[in-house]
């Protein structure tokens, strides 16, 4: 138990500060600055409380078990509570305060230009690593959009679709009319789970199995056929790179949408004589 | 244009209603800041606690839009009653007068200005690159525009039915929200979360530091240094940095997000509230041991001021602790934790010292304490029956069921009531005590008690319809008999007649009111003492003469009594599918049927190296079976037919 318990200390510390450990450092001198200069309000208030905060929550197996049983996350979330803007903002005002007015405008500004050429650079902001400018005003990709558009215009009301990961966790916030079959995040099929026999070999009709062939550089546009009965889908949408157009067309598919990387296909009527 | 609007009403409507809440709770002193983070405190509480019967009955949308403001207008209006127009006036103007700064501070404030709008532009335009920056809260809000209704048992994501609505999606009011956002504005849903929301969020969050700073800092310059070292903090770790877990990362890229609420609002306005409150408390409390030696109006107005701010501060907090509970799960464990550490470091910090009365701020934990009880047992609910409707379902249907079949045919109960009657209405009666009071609270505590109901069927499912044998039926009505017969041989006049009368009424009740035989029993006599029917030896007598290994697949009715007649019969599952082979729930079902899968049972079989199966009589043409399935019959009995497996 102690094992795993200093593991998950482990990870949960990685996922927090994500390899910044100059962070933890930083907070901890503030700590001690804090502590040598601060008021006893401040002492109190940003060292002794967090100390206790993470002696009692992170720092305990008991509660690590306990915060288990709630959500995974908790956890590691746990270090949400640990007040680490506030201890170094409140040191660093402590600090500037100290300052007279044209040395604190000076450091101001200094800090200022330093955080955003270093770090909040605008032009930067939009094209780092982390993050980029939004493809719309639902913040949502475009790919997603265009998709649900072309679906909620083709179709008379009645939509369940499959779809790869990349669109399904998304769609249904763009429009909710669009039921799926499955959603990457919650795994649950909105079918009863079933094995079936195609072309001889033993499939399953499951979450898992949706997923894999769904996600795949290739997939197996027979076996998606073969599930329609028992997944009752009337809409399926595929990268471009994942189909060959003879297998669209012995499948009895129709494409009502196509762009530079997916195709959406609605189920024809001849689909039930197709594959299985 | 909406925006405008939309800005103008977040400017003005919480303020007001801080102030009526001010005017309610006689907390005068206040400042604007102050009041405006009390008045959405206030609102957001309200607008949760209103929207959970909402939900729970599926309200349609346009209900929770009129009566939210509605609520909220009569709230203004009754605080303006009860303060006087001219007062309220007074106390809305009262600290929004301009006041002369220096230099210094105007900039400072410009500064924070500016970092309030780039993070608001930043949060609405930006999209995080590689991971999923919308998700069930977004979608359920889409979903409740789309229906028109806030509890509709769907599946957000992926709009399937459901049968029933979880505890936390009850609570947690941030996607009736949004969906209230959008519905009352005419936009759509993600518009609303990913611009009205941040412009919200964002001014409250550098308000709710501001207030935390008020405690660590007295100097006003130090507080607005404070928050642009936080701006600058966030915008280069986040965009620089980039914590993937840090609930400022969250902040930007997920205004939205219930645990922003919680996190960076609540939680910081929760722990200035303590804060202040521990220290009035002890203020009040020195004041007052003062007061004890030294006699003076000064002590006396301390005293009375610092418990009135002890008083409002809690309340503050209170309101605040349960406002975290609607907000989200995560919130109120956090949020707790937090405030226990607070009080007991507090109360450890200065044991011996000034005395911090920790039951003071019990109120303070009760929110989360509900909340927990409750999540507790909708979640055993939810694990034993899907959902709470479908526990009452259960529960009731598990009552009719007890009344219909052991008490519905008989006068039984009928008999045992007017016992429990006879000894509550007999004077100095001594079975009193045992025959009603101490029966009648088993049963209001035990036998009926949803609660004791839920943990049987959490952990013993089975005993949930003889609850009631806990009840001492028998032996009342037989006290109560004994006590009637004493009665009436203690009379003087015709004793031999009036004990005649009473066996003779005993008799007809054993008669007339008992069970009859094969009338409420489905009884048959047993062939033998052990009880085992004849059929059943009859096909153990059939596997046993095949000679393969005994290794059976049997009905359900059956599997009770195939392992009583031979022990060396080893069965695929036992009654209900309990025990099956492998975790292999599919056989239960492919077999009990009425019309049984039989590829399935048969591949199964042969999979686990299953020798027989039994099915009912004339499911198979035993000429054709070994054709179609490759099975061949072993014998038949008068109900049954035994099929060997063949492996060849």
């Amino acid at each position: 138990m102690i094992t795993e318990f200093v593991a998950a200390f482990r990870t949960a510390f990685y996922q927090y500060f994500s390899s910044i450990y100059f962070y933890p450092f930083v907070v901890v001198v503030c700590m001690m600055l804090t502590l040598r200069t601060g008021s006893g309000l401040q002492k109190r208030i940003l060292v002794y409380i967090p100390v206790c905060i993470f002696a009692i929550t992170l720092c305990n197996p008991i509660y690590w078990k306990l915060a288990g049983v709630t959500a995974d996350y908790t956890y590691s979330r746990s270090y949400w509570l640990i007040p680490f803007f506030l201890v170094i903002a409140c040191s660093l005002a402590s600090y500037i305060s100290g300052l007279n007015i044209r040395k604190v405008t000076v450091l101001l500004m200094i800090f200022t230009v330093a955080c955003v050429v270093w770090g909040g650079n605008v032009r930067n902001l939009y094209v780092n690593k982390n993050a980029h400018t939004a493809e719309n005003i639902y913040k949502l990709p475009q790919d997603v959009v265009d998709i649900a558009d072309a679906v909620i215009g083709n179709s008379d009301g009645n939509i369940r679709m499959l779809a790869p990961n990349e669109i399904n966790m998304y769609i249904r916030q763009y429009d909710a009319r669009i039921g799926l079959v499955y959603h990457a995040w919650n795994e649950e099929v909105t079918f009863e789970e079933k094995s079936f026999v195609l072309n001889g070999e033993s499939r399953l009709a499951t979450f898992k199995g949706l997923t894999e062939e769904m996600n795949r550089d290739r997939a197996d546009i027979y076996y998606m056929v073969a599930v329609q009965p028992y997944a009752d889908w009337n809409y399926i949408v595929l990268k471009n790179s994942q189909y060959e157009a003879e297998e669209i067309t012995d499948s009895g598919l129709s494409i009502i949408y196509k762009n530079g990387n997916y195709t959406v296909f609605v189920k024809s009527n001849s689909i039930l004589e197709s594959g299985l | 244009m909406t925006l405008i609007l939309f800005i103008a009403i977040l400017i003005t409507i919480p303020y007001v209603c801080g102030c009526a809440f001010k005017c309610f709770l006689r907390d005068m002193g206040i400042d604007v800041i102050h009041t405006y983070t009390v008045g959405f405190v206030f609102m957001w509480l309200l607008f949760s606690v209103i929207q959970v019967p909402l939900v729970l009955k599926d309200a349609p949308i346009t209900v929770i839009a009129i009566i939210y403001p509605v609520l909220m207008v009569l709230f203004i209006v009754l605080a303006v009653a009860k303060s006087g127009i001219k007062r309220f006036r007074h106390e809305l103007i009262r600290h929004l007068g301009f006041e002369k700064q220096g230099i210094l501070i105007y900039a400072m404030m410009a500064a924070i200005f500016i970092a309030i709008i780039a993070q608001i532009y930043v949060a609405a335009g930006i999209q995080e690159n590689g991971v999923y920056n919308n998700e069930y809260t977004i979608a359920r809000a889409v979903q409740i525009c789309s229906d028109g209704t806030l509890g509709r048992r769907v599946n957000a994501f992926t709009g399937a039915d459901i049968s029933g609505i979880s505890f936390d999606t009850v609570m947690s009011s941030q996607a009736v929200f949004i969906a209230m956002i959008s519905y009352i504005f005419r936009q759509p849903p993600l518009v609303a979360s990913n611009l009205y929301i941040p412009v919200i969020i964002i001014p409250m969050i550098y308000m709710s530091y501001y207030m935390v700073s008020m405690v660590l800092f007295h100097n006003k310059n130090n507080r607005y240094i404070f928050l642009i070292v936080i701006a600058m903090l966030s915008l280069y770790s986040n965009y620089s940095l980039h914590p993937a877990e840090s609930i400022w990362n969250l902040l930007f890229i997920n205004c939205w997000n219930p645990n922003v609420i919680a996190c960076h609002i609540l939680i910081p306005l929760g722990t200035y509230y303590a804060l202040t409150a521990i220290n009035s408390e002890f203020r009040w409390d020195r004041a007052a041991v003062q007061l004890r030696d030294e006699k003076s109006d000064k002590l006396y107005r301390s005293v009375i001021k610092n418990r009135r701010i002890f008083l409002c501060k809690r309340t503050y907090l209170v309101m605040t602790a349960a406002a975290l509970c609607f907000t989200t799960a995560y919130g109120i464990i956090m949020g707790t934790i937090l405030y226990a550490c607070i009080f007991m470091y507090y109360y450890v910090s200065n044991y011996g010292g000034v005395d911090i009365n920790i039951k003071r701020y019990a109120a303070v934990i009760m929110p989360a304490v509900i909340y927990l009880v409750l999540l507790i047992i909708t979640s055993a609910v939810s694990h034993t029956a899907g959902s709470i409707s479908g526990f009452w379902q259960d529960y009731t249907t598990c009552y009719k069921e007890i009344f219909s079949n052991d008490f519905k045919n008989n006068m039984y109960l009928l008999i045992f009531i007017s016992a429990v009657m006879y000894q509550y209405l007999k004077k100095e009666s001594s079975g009193k005590a045992a025959c009603v009071y101490i029966p009648m609270l088993v049963f209001g505590i035990g036998v009926i008690n949803p609660l004791i109901y839920m943990l049987f069927r959490l952990f013993a499912p089975s005993y949930c319809k003889v609850i009631f044998w806990i009840l001492p039926i028998n032996a009342i009505i037989a006290y109560t008999v004994v006590d009637m017969i004493n009665a009436v041989c203690n009379t003087d006049t015709n004793r031999n007649i009036n004990i005649a009368g009473v066996c003779l009424i005993t008799v007809i009740s054993i008669i007339s009111f008992m069970p009859r035989y094969g009338y409420n029993f489905a009884w048959e006599g047993a062939a033998a003492p052990d009880k085992i029917s004849d059929e059943t030896r009859q096909i153990c007598d059939i596997i046993d003469n095949d000679g393969q290994d005994k290794n059976v697949i049997a009905l359900n009715e059956l599997c009770s009594q195939i392992r009583l007649c031979d022990t060396g019969i080893k069965l695929y599952y036992y009654t209900d599918n309990q025990y099956a082979c492998n975790d292999d729930k599919d056989m239960y079902a492919y077999l009990n049927q009425d019309e049984p899968y039989l590829q399935g049972i048969v591949q199964n079989a042969k999979r686990e190296g299953y020798n027989y199966i039994i099915f009912r009589k004339g499911i198979l043409d035993p000429n054709w079976s070994s054709v179609q399935y490759h099975i061949w019959p072993a014998g038949s009995t008068e109900n049954y037919d035994v099929y060997s497996i063949g492996y060849f």
